[in-house]
């Protein structure tokens, strides 16, 4: 191995990861000075990174348990924003298709009506005239009003359990946050009462 | 380490998880986004992903991997939006400023431009640094964690250490022993 292929691999050897190249790398610190000293260097680096601090943590588990009840209360507005929307279009869907309603574009007149569409009148009707076709007398209205209103239904369902879902969640988080904080209150109380107590037998021991 | 993430008994097992790496948690992220006081809000994140995210943990596969892989993304994430921001620890002097005898000699002192000179590191180079040093992964580990080859973090780490190597010349030089 030249110099040049042993520095490139001195950092896995110092972290004992060298493995197929262990012997050779070895063989030519043995000679080389210069990558003996490259060596030395990044073993030093390794042991000045031990002196970096390290940061004590506590999670707050009542804040921690805060936050997923505020996120899993936002996701149910979310939710029940888009339910909304959803029932919302249908409703207009379920309006337009019950209702029969058409637009015409007439005699440089846009018409809206509701019903069977009347029957073009005389020649100056224009039959190339872009209508929005009703779908009245079609024989399939009656089975897609009948589809829409059982997605609509299996939509409220589905939005329905997941609510009980959320609020179940909500329920068990809730509780484990009052649990939390009357264990803290318990714990604050005790720590009270072993303050009051080493107070009292200091200044008793400093008036006999 | 595999683990039962289903939490019937009431979330004492989520408790005794966090109990468990909440340390490992905070040394990891405070090595990748190198500032103390963030890394108590950091910490909470990834606990409530884990907590979240728990039904999409297969218990055929190692806890920890996919513990770090929700830290690596909180520390991400917390990296894009404060990129805007110069890293820079309290009180932290000019990088490039080579700090007093004495102030060398100083523990907390060598210990926070260690740290710095880390934080400072490009996001990919860091990370290799932190979970091959700190967290003590082997280099497949990484790889598998990571989502790239072993070849990539393997290389990553060799320029990561030279560059450690340059910015901390100062400390090491102290440390190197005499060449014979």
């Amino acid at each position: 191995m030249n110099c040049t292929e042993v520095r490139a691999a001195l950092p896995l050897l110092i972290y004992g990861e060298a493995n197929p190249q262990e012997a050779a790398l070895w063989e030519h610190l043995r000679h080389c000075v210069d990558c003996r000293r490259e060596q030395h260097a990044l073993e030093s680096v390794r042991r000045t990174l031990d002196e970096a601090p390290v940061p004590r943590i506590e999670v707050d588990l009542p804040r921690l348990y805060q936050s997923l009840a505020d996120r899993q209360a936002r996701r149910l507005r979310r939710w029940r924003r888009a339910a909304l929307a959803v029932g919302a279009v249908a409703a207009v869907l379920l309006f337009v298709f019950g209702l029969r309603l058409h637009v015409r574009v007439e005699a440089n007149q846009i018409l809206v009506g509701w019903g069977n569409p009347p029957p073009p009148v005389g020649p100056a009707s224009r039959p190339d005239t872009p209508v929005a076709k009703s779908r009245a007398g079609k024989p399939d209205l009656q089975e897609d009003l009948r589809v829409l209103s059982d997605l609509i239904h299996a939509l409220k369902e589905d939005a329905d359990e997941r609510d009980r879902l959320f609020d179940a969640r909500l329920d068990r988080l809730q509780k484990h946050v009052l649990a939390l904080q009357s264990q803290a209150d318990r714990r604050w109380n005790a720590t009270e009462h072993d303050v009051a107590a080493l107070y009292l037998l200091t200044s008793k021991g400093e008036n006999p | 380490m595999k683990a039962d993430l289903s939490w019937q008994d009431g979330g004492a097992a989520f408790e005794r998880l966090v109990r468990r790496w909440q340390q490992p948690v905070a040394r990891f992220l405070f090595h990748v986004v190198g500032r103390e006081d963030l890394v108590a809000d950091l910490c909470q994140e990834v606990f409530l992903r884990v907590y979240e995210q728990r039904g999409r943990y297969r218990e055929t596969g190692a806890f920890t991997a996919w513990l770090y892989r929700i830290a690596v993304n909180v520390a991400r994430d917390a990296g894009r939006r404060r990129r805007k921001e110069p890293v820079e620890l309290a009180g932290a002097e000019p990088a490039d400023a080579e700090p007093s005898p004495d102030a060398v000699c100083e523990q907390a002192e060598r210990g926070r431009i260690v740290a710095q000179a880390v934080a400072e590191l490009p996001e990919p180079l860091r990370l290799v640094v932190v979970l091959r040093h700190y967290e003590d992964m082997s280099f497949e580990q990484i790889a598998r964690l990571l989502g790239e080859p072993a070849s990539t973090i393997k290389s990553r780490f060799s320029v990561a250490l030279g560059r450690l190597r340059q910015r901390l010349r100062f400390i090491s030089d102290h440390l190197t022993e005499p060449e014979r």
